[in-house]
């Protein structure tokens, strides 16, 4: 047995591809702009100052709310791993709020925390800091807690066998076993935070309570065909992610592979894996949102299910049976649930407040129909980044050189926050594409990358022997991709699908609507917009239609998750297992 | 001596040491690897390095002690380590790695460079690399820095400049081994006086 | 005085329908200076025994005393080697042996020596600073084993510390807990080592408890006195091995059979 001396696999030339590429990548949309809009380099650089104060006030609100959720995470993970009873209350109530569109928090946040502070500027504040919690928070508190239910036994049985107790146990067991988890999915974090970030900057352009940052900067300076200063924000801020990116992230996560605790048998290390394979950190970040949506899947359907199966089925009989009936009840619980509550928002409002307005009303009525709409825009959505996803994805699976200079520019591009170009995909390419079509583009930044990287690691995991097998037995082209790499893949495309459709749920609320300075140029029927405009109404008249929106959206993804993925899942998970 | 590159760790091969000791310190190869229901080529990689350090006669399938391997089997886990040191010095191996620390700058190398030095694939896709340096590392030759998977050299203190650990006894100096006799197979007094030992092995 | 009792201990685990029993009236003691080890078929419930020992789960039925005192909780005065070594991959091998002297609130140069002592006695010299990733398997067991020995237990429990190691690692390191256990330098008072594997525990032990299977009760308490260093090739050896293993098959069949500890013990105690 060679005595191995295993380590991390050489990551510098990867560091400096992804540096390339950084740098690379505005200079060449820069030059693409010019070429087309035209602008000024002397004014661009003009621009960079204001930029720069903007983008540290989104910093700012960034380091808030990952402090923020750093602190929530090891606690809540902490509490839910080591207390039996806090865990099964605990873990569901984060299975659901995980499953809530986030963004469909935010109008409500905005309307809570205004009313707690006199003045609405820190108001803003709280309630985007708070948006970006909980699109942070969730997939930490899991990796802590994963981390933890995980910690191998004889591990927590030798801290046992020294009486190795509280802070000492925390400081040299607890503590370091969740360190590397907690820094992958802090990457993770921060990619979804600036996401959201940006967003809720934007949707703050809608009201008069402007959040001062790079969003709306972005979004002030599409709105006036600003190339210049568009494009200054847009410099400033992949100048940030990338210098964060090198000189936080890939440190730590360099130190933290120290904290691993799944090492492999004495003298097998991973230093035998392939370089370029574990080289990058988006796969694994991608393999442990996907092991991440496993249990949460599997754990989300027992309460919700069982809750069902209690209500409507007590007796015993034939599985299949009382699945279906389980799942009856389940539905029948939603849709009156939701009708419940909207019916009590509606009450309530009246009651407290005023009559609820005609026209109100009448978008509350409208609803079920607006859901519809949107959709069917996600699923369009969807169905165009699996046709690139899909094929993008056995690609750099598939050839070595594809993935040496693939990965690094998908992973440049996937860490940007695809929200700071919503702004000029609203103002610049409408005419070109429709607002039905620029609709669907914004989606499909906000999906794309959970199903193209949750398909690259479910083709990379493909096992080499039954490729060779397929092989020997002539299967080629098309019959391998039906019998071979569809079937494979499988449970991988169920997971990038649950994420994907999780990532377009949040961003309808501002794809479908948008008005910056009054100028109103995005508005499609749908359900995302009728929060946007519950919220934006004068006054209070509007807060029943958001509220019931919300209600409608949140209502409706617990149904897709329940009736369409988690079964698919479970499918999956049984059928075509090969480990 | 020619350059012959561990494929072994030390550890294992202490235990083809400890094999052979059990079978009187001289047997036939097939016979050792029978024994632990390995195969030959199990045993083939401790085997040769321990000849390659002078521990152990290999001719016509009959493995056998040498003086120092005698030493070495009935010694204390420090001074086998000693011996080890000494004999590794030795080896055109590390004679090669210690001028090449010596002269390198910083005295460190990569381990790139140690396996350009012995014309080795280099880590992680051969393992040649890692068992020099761990061999490197357990006789206190080398150190390293897996970090940044680097060799730095070592100015070797002699071994009496650390301070022996505890009042350890001297080492029981019979070729068959350590505990070799009855007085020395138990810490106290041992449960049964050893004319009676034999009484029992007979009557079971 | 036995170092440690065990009287009639029982265990079991709740199961879906009522509970599993894996250990029925379990009794023997262990003498200072006893090198024992425990065998029996797997999933008679070996490891599970070593646990009640030291306190880290709690027998259902009977009682276990530590010189004298009821085990009630983790007993400090004994130390567990692991099966899978179970080193903490983000402490360096020094800040790994140091890890029960920290929780026993030693001062810091007091551990720093301590540590050292033992780096030393188990051949650890030369890789203090490394993390138990770059090292091989018997070097982690040596960690595992350096690390329980440096709270100087008076009981030393080994749960098969060998059988994750490949066949010439696993003879080296026996060789050296040999050579440890020799030492009245070096702590324990005693060893409790649970295997699977009869040779190992007769070319180790000077008495083997035999288990039978699942729920299991003592055998027979065979106590080994073959001359140190054992020859596995001699007439008594192999005798040994066919008489514990013959115990263990033909006991193992009549599960409903009550202990026969003593009546299977008396012809080899020759006391």
């Amino acid at each position: 047995m060679p005595e191995g001396v295993t380590g991390d696999p050489p990551r510098l030339p990867s560091a400096a591809r992804s540096a390339a590429i950084y740098l690379a990548l505005p200079l060449v949309a820069t030059a693409a702009l010019a070429a087309t809009v035209g602008f000024s380099l002397g004014g661009l650089a003009g621009y960079l100052p204001t930029a720069a104060v903007d983008v540290s006030y989104s910093f700012l609100r960034m380091s808030a709310a990952y402090g923020l959720s750093l602190g929530f995470a090891l606690a809540y993970g902490y509490y839910a791993a080591t207390h039996r009873t806090g865990e099964r209350v605990m873990i569901p109530i984060l299975d659901i709020l995980q499953s809530i569109p986030i963004l469909g928090f935010f109008p409500i946040a905005l309307v809570v925390f205004a009313s707690l502070t006199p003045n609405s500027w820190p108001g803003v504040n709280f309630a985007s800091v708070f948006l970006i919690f909980t699109s942070m928070a969730w997939n930490m508190v899991f990796g802590v807690y994963e981390s933890l239910k995980t910690l191998p036994a004889e591990l927590k049985e030798a801290a046992e066998t020294f009486r190795l107790r509280g802070v000492l146990l925390f400081r040299r067991v607890l503590f370091p076993a969740t360190i590397n988890r907690l820094v992958y999915n802090s990457v993770l974090s921060w990619t979804a935070g600036w996401f959201f970030l940006v967003e809720a900057e934007i949707f703050s352009t809608n009201s008069n309570q402007v959040l001062p940052g790079i969003g709306s900067f972005l979004s002030f300076a599409a709105s006036n065909h600003n190339s210049e200063a568009f494009l200054a924000g847009i410099l400033v801020l992949v100048v940030v992610i990338a210098a964060l990116d090198f000189a936080v992230w890939r440190p730590l996560g360099k130190w933290a592979e120290r904290f691993r605790y799944d090492t492999a048998p004495a003298g097998e290390g991973e230093a035998v894996l392939p370089a370029a394979d574990s080289a990058t950190r988006f796969s694994r970040v991608a393999a442990y949102v996907r092991r991440g949506v496993r249990t949460s899947v599997t754990r989300i359907s027992t309460p919700l299910v069982q809750l069902a199966a209690i209500a409507v089925a007590p007796a015993r009989k034939t599985e299949r049976r009382q699945t279906a009936i389980s799942y009856a009840g389940l539905g029948l619980i939603l849709v009156v649930g939701w009708l419940l509550l909207i019916a009590l928002v509606v009450a309530v409002y009246g009651v407290f407040t005023g009559p609820i307005l005609p026209g109100v009303l009448h978008q509350i009525e409208l609803l079920p129909l607006a859901m519809g709409a949107s959709a069917l825009r996600v699923a369009a959505a969807y169905a165009i980044c699996l046709a690139i996803a899909l094929p993008l994805g056995i690609w750099i699976a598939g050839s070595p050189r594809a993935a040496r200079f693939g990965m690094p520019t998908v992973e440049v591009i996937a860490s940007f926050p695809a929200t700071a170009l919503f702004p000029v995909i609203i103002f610049e390419l409408i005419p070109y594409i429709s607002a039905e079509g620029a609709a669907i583009l914004m989606l499909m930044t906000g999906m794309l990358w959970y199903l193209f990287f949750n398909l690259l690691s479910g083709l990379r995991a493909l096992p080499p022997d039954l490729d060779e097998a397929a092989h020997s037995y002539g299967l080629r082209g098309w019959k391998r991709f039906t019998r071979l790499v569809l079937p494979g893949i499988f449970p991988a495309l169920i997971t990038g699908s649950i994420t994907a459709f999780g990532g377009g749920w949040n961003t309808l609320i501002v794809a479908e609507y948008l008005s910056v300075n009054s100028k109103q140029t995005l508005s499609l029927f749908g359900v995302g917009r009728a929060i946007d405009i519950g919220y934006a109404m004068p006054g209070h008249t509007g807060y029943p239609l958001m509220v019931a929106a919300l209600l409608t959206l949140v209502a409706t993804v617990v149904a897709i998750n329940e009736f369409i993925w988690k079964p698919l899942y479970r499918r999956a998970v049984e059928k075509y297992r090969y480990d | 001596m020619p350059t012959t590159y561990p494929k072994c760790s030390p550890t294992e091969m202490q235990g083809l040491l400890v094999l052979l000791n059990a079978h009187k310190g001289s047997e036939d190869v097939a016979r050792l690897a029978d024994d632990l229901d390995l195969e030959i080529d199990e045993i083939l990689p401790s085997l040769d390095f321990a000849s390659a350090l002078g521990l152990v006669r290999v001719s016509e399938g009959n493995a056998s002690f040498s003086d120092l391997g005698k030493r070495y089997i009935s010694s204390t886990i420090r001074d086998r380590k000693a011996i080890l040191r000494d004999q590794l010095k030795k080896t055109t191996l590390f004679r090669t790695l210690l001028r090449a620390l010596e002269s390198a700058p910083d005295h460190r190398l990569t381990d790139e460079q140690l396996a350009q030095l012995f014309s080795l694939t280099p880590a992680p896709a051969d393992a040649s690399v890692q068992n020099i340096v761990n061999w490197g590392r357990y006789a206190e030759l080398i150190r390293y820095d897996a970090e940044e998977h680097v060799l730095v050299a070592v100015r070797h203190a002699p071994p009496a400049a650390k301070p022996p650990a505890g009042n350890r006894p001297p080492p029981p100096s019979t070729p068959q081994g350590p505990g070799a006799g009855p007085a020395a197979a138990r810490k106290s007094p041992p449960a049964s006086p050893p004319a009676e030992q034999s009484a029992a092995s007979a009557a079971a | 005085m036995a170092l440690i009792r065990i009287e009639h201990v029982d265990k079991s685990f709740a199961a879906r329908h009522g509970s599993i029993s894996i250990m029925q009236d379990i009794s023997f003691d262990v003498a200072d200076s006893d090198f024992l080890a425990i065998v029996g078929p797997s999933g008679c419930g070996k490891s599970t025994l070593l646990r009640l020992i030291q306190g880290l789960d709690k027998p259902t039925g009977g009682q276990i005393f530590f010189r004298d005192s009821p085990v009630t909780s983790v007993c400090t005065k004994m130390a567990m080697v692991f099966q899978s070594f179970a080193l903490f991959p983000w402490l360096t091998v020094s800040q790994n042996v140091a890890f029960g002297l920290e929780a026993l609130g030693w001062p810091p140069d007091r551990i720093r020596s301590q540590v050292d002592r033992y780096i030393s006695v188990t051949g650890l010299d030369g890789f203090q600073e490394a993390f138990p990733r770059e090292l091989s398997g018997g070097m982690r067991q040596r960690v595992g084993l350096a690390r329980a020995l440096a709270v100087e237990p008076s009981v030393l429990l080994m749960d098969e510390p060998f059988s994750a190691l490949d066949p010439l690692t696993a003879e080296s390191l026996r060789e050296e807990i040999l050579q440890l256990w020799r030492d009245p330098e070096l702590p324990p008072d005693a060893v409790l080592l649970v295997s699977h594997n009869i040779e190992e525990a007769i070319q180790l032990a000077d008495r083997i408890i035999v288990l039978s299977r699942r729920p299991s009760h003592v055998l027979a308490d065979v106590h080994v006195d073959l001359p140190r260093p054992r020859d596995r090739k001699s007439q008594a050896f192999y005798d040994l091995t066919d008489r514990v293993y013959s115990l263990i098959t033909e006991g193992g069949s009549a599960p409903t059979a009550p202990p026969a500890a003593n009546g299977a013990a008396a012809p080899q105690k020759a006391l």
